[in-house]
Order: structure tokens, then C-alpha cells, then sequence
């Protein structure tokens, strides 16, 4: 990437006329708007890409260069830059055949074509494909000419089935691996080291990118009430568990209960769950509590195999069974409590 | 910002976008990439005036001088001619030592 180091001192950052910075993202036809303005001065442009339409070559949010086509035609296997017929808005989608005049172009990830293009609605061509700050092959030249060929048959999607299976096969190999107590004996020889520390607030947004839970760390100062722990392997979060201590006020959920226990599906297996549970336990023990609960899904006997192994028993909290059963109405599943007695120890 | 402070801009340049740059006016914005090297990154290097920016940037045609844009900015807004010569001199400074704008001494 040409470096512009040099135009934009850092003291002009607080300008009071301009704003700076990639941070501001143009709609779809305003990219387009620049493109045409940026080609027509025969120059390149580098801009993000969004959406999954050329999975897996390009694929969202990934850093495209498009050159201008300089009076060329585009060749069979190209990815170009074009303007859709039915919308008028911008894609970058790859040309699979030539059609008359036109050439005939569609998303690598598309069920459909987009139909047959003008050549004059072909503004650049994809030259150059970054993701992460590095440079990927998206299928070029012979490899393009071969992406063309399948996706001109219908037949690209079918590649994509063929060549994520292994990972799949991986995916439920390692799943049955983890049920078995030789790998947990293993991995935990191999002292697949990792560490349980309070949460800080980047470990809570890496908590929320994982799982997608509402763990409330955003736009509200910290709860004195709620203790966020996780797990790391190598400094990356593997697990993550949270105690509430709210008042005893009636609605059932007052008093210790551990929440959102959660581990990486790479990471099961290893002792990270009983380790955050313990920490719960622990913690509520140092604060005095007199019993720790908790909700489970009752199918979830993973989970509820490892908190009886822990003290947890099933128990009934009157006050919170109505909304179990209407969740269960909702959602199909049902959540149960168990409660651990913090006079024993186990 | 005063008129000394801007080194190479006064009130008799006249200033016209750069060959350097594109500015396409995009939903009411003007958004400028400037071209590196033939390549124009939208990626890192956007800009975009704010309304005071894109206000003096609508005048400068080439012809007026920058204390002309001012005289009529001042004209339109109803705002001090003062005030309006110390933006117009900071903008251009601002935008010249950017390489976005092109100065050239005015008419004598």
C-alpha cells in the first residue's frame, strides 16, 4: 500500500474543517460515485469491500484494489467492478463468459448471475485483494479462468461443500474426542495452560464478540454487584463465568448466582469450566454466602453433569417457575436451578 | 488563526483543487480522496469538509480571489467579513499544506 505519511500531521487531526480517516464509510453509491471519479482520472482505488457475495476469494471487509479498465476488455475469470442493471448500485462480482457484446458475470457465492453487463458498465478491475493487511490470491488469470468455468456451471457452490468438509469431519471429531476421559487425562497432562483472572473491560468486548451474550459492560459503569471472570489461553479468552449478588427482594433471583458459564468449543475438555466454577464458589464462600444457585437448560447435561459433580443440587425456586415455563413455550427449552449449600465442602 | 500565520496564502490567492485529489460531492458531502502513487486509498486517506469547509470550497472556481470568498460569504451568512477572512485564510493554509488545494498568487 503506498504510504501518504507526510500529508496528514497530526496536528491537523483537530482541524476545524475537515474530518480524516478511513472511520467514514461511504454508502454503496457514494463508493461508486468515488470510483468513477478516481478511474476516470486513470488512477487505481483501494476501498473495503462488504458482503459475502464472492466467499470464499473476497469476502466481507476485505480491502479491494480496482483499476481502471483503460479501454481493455475484460477477460473471462476477471473480478470487475460494475453497475448493476436493476439497482444502479455498485458490485464487485467475477466475469464468467463472454455474451455478445456483453460479458455474462456473477458472485463466486451467488446462486444466480447478474446477468449479462455492457462492457461500458465495467468501471475497474480487481487487481489486488488484502485482508488483515495482507495480501490474498482471489483467483486471477488461469485460477480465474478455472472459478469462472465451475461458477459458469452452477457448480462453485458445490466446491465450497466439498472443500469446508474436513473442517467439519475436524469439528466432529474433536467434539466426541472431548467426551472422552483420555483426552481430558491428555490435555491436561499436556497442561494446556490456562489462567482465570477478573475481567477487564477488552476481555468483556472478546467475551461479547464470542458469544454474543449481554454482558453489560458497555455504557454503564461498573455493577458493584456483578463480578466477571475468564479464562485465557495465551492471553485469549477461553471461558468466561459471572457472579450476581443482588438483594434478596422477591424476585427469585436475589442472593449468589453464577451465570453464563460459558467455554470455546476448542477449549472443553480441559478443566476450564470446573475451574471458573470453583472460582464462583470460591468467591461466594469468601463473601459469606450461604448457598450458590444457578440456571441451567435442563437438556444441558454437560453442564449439569459438572455442577452435581461440584455440590449442585436440583432444586425448585417457586417465584421463577412460571417464567420457566413460559420460556420453555417460546423457546422449547426449560431451564432448571440447582443450588450448591457453601456449609459443605467438596 | 491570522492572515501573518498562513505562510503562502493571502487574501489575493486564488486556489482550485489540487490535480492531486478527487472530490465528488457524495449525499450533500464533499468527500476528497487524494491519488498516491495513481491510487486514490479510500480506505485510509477520506476526507470530508465540514459545513464551513464545504461552503468555502464551493467558491473557489478558479476565479475569485480568497478575499473575494470571503466578501461573499460574509455577504450571504451575514457574518463579520473579519471573521469570515480568518477561515478562508485557514481553510486554504490548511488545505494547500495538505496538497489538496493549489494556490496561485492573484491578480496584481
Amino acid at each position: 500500500m503506498p504510504s501518504s505519511a507526510g500529508r496528514r500531521p497530526e496536528g491537523e487531526r483537530g482541524s476545524s474543517f475537515v474530518s480524516y480517516g478511513g472511520e467514514l464509510r461511504l454508502s454503496n453509491l457514494g463508493q461508486l460515485s468515488m470510483l468513477e471519479g478516481v478511474t476516470a482520472r486513470g488512477a487505481s482505488l483501494h476501498t473495503t469491500v462488504r458482503g459475502y457475495s464472492m466467499a470464499p476469494f473476497i469476502r466481507d471487509e476485505d480491502v479491494v484494489t480496482i483499476a481502471p479498465m483503460k479501454g481493455s476488455p475484460p477477460r473471462v475469470g476477471d473480478v470487475v467492478a460494475f453497475v448493476k442493471a436493476e439497482c444502479g448500485k455498485l458490485a464487485v462480482h467475477r466475469v464468467v463468459a463472454g455474451e455478445g457484446t456483453g460479458w455474462l458475470i456473477r458472485g463466486d457465492n451467488c446462486p444466480e448471475p447478474d446477468g449479462v453487463v455492457a462492457t461500458e458498465k465495467i468501471i475497474g478491475r480487481v487487481v489486488a485483494v488484502e485482508r488483515k493487511g495482507r495480501r490474498v490470491r482471489f483467483g486471477t488469470g488461469s485460477a480465474g479462468a478455472c472459478i469462472a468455468a465451475l461458477s459458469r456451471r452452477g457448480l462453485l457452490g458445490r466446491i465450497h461443500a466439498v472443500a469446508f468438509l474436513p473442517r467439519r469431519a475436524a469439528g466432529f471429531a474433536l467434539r466426541h474426542a472431548q467426551g472422552l476421559s483420555v483426552y481430558r487425562k491428555a490435555g491436561r497432562r499436556a497442561a494446556l495452560a490456562f489462567e482465570i483472572a477478573e475481567a477487564i473491560e477488552a476481555d468483556l468486548e472478546a467475551v461479547h464478540r464470542l458469544y454474543n451474550v449481554q454482558v453489560p459492560y458497555r455504557r454503564s459503569p461498573p455493577d458493584p454487584l456483578v463480578t466477571n471472570w475468564v479464562a485465557k489461553v495465551d492471553g485469549r479468552v477461553a471461558g468466561f463465568v459471572q457472579l450476581t449478588t443482588r438483594p434478596e427482594e422477591g424476585s427469585g433471583w436475589g442472593g449468589h448466582w453464577l451465570f453464563s458459564l460459558m467455554v470455546q468449543p476448542r477449549f472443553r475438555g480441559l478443566g476450564i469450566g470446573e475451574a471458573l466454577t470453583r472460582q464462583v464458589v470460591d468467591r461466594s464462600v469468601a463473601g459469606g454466602a450461604p448457598d450458590l444457585r444457578l440456571a441451567v437448560f435442563e437438556d444441558n447435561f454437560g453442564a449439569i453433569a459438572l455442577y452435581a459433580k461440584l455440590g449442585f443440587d436440583r432444586v425448585t425456586v417457586e417465584v421463577l417457575e412460571p417464567g420457566f415455563v413460559r420460556e420453555k413455550a417460546e423457546t422449547g427449552r426449560r431451564r432448571i436451578v440447582m443450588r450448591r449449600d457453601l456449609g459443605r465442602n467438596v | 488563526m491570522t492572515a501573518e500565520s498562513n505562510v503562502g496564502v493571502t487574501l489575493e490567492s486564488i486556489c482550485v483543487p489540487s490535480d492531486d485529489i478527487v472530490a465528488r460531492e457524495i449525499e450533500g458531502d464533499i468527500v476528497i480522496v487524494p491519488l498516491v502513487a495513481g491510487i486514490g486509498d479510500m480506505d485510509d486517506e477520506l476526507f470530508t469538509l465540514n459545513e464551513t469547509g464545504q461552503a468555502i470550497w464551493q467558491r473557489l472556481d478558479g476565479e475569485k480571489s480568497l478575499g473575494e470568498v470571503a466578501t461573499s460569504l460574509a455577504e450571504e451568512f451575514e457574518a463579520p467579513l473579519e471573521k469570515l477572512q480568518a477561515d478562508v485564510l485557514g481553510f486554504a493554509s490548511e488545505m494547500t499544506r495538505q496538497r489538496i488545494l493549489a494556490a496561485r498568487a492573484g491578480r496584481a
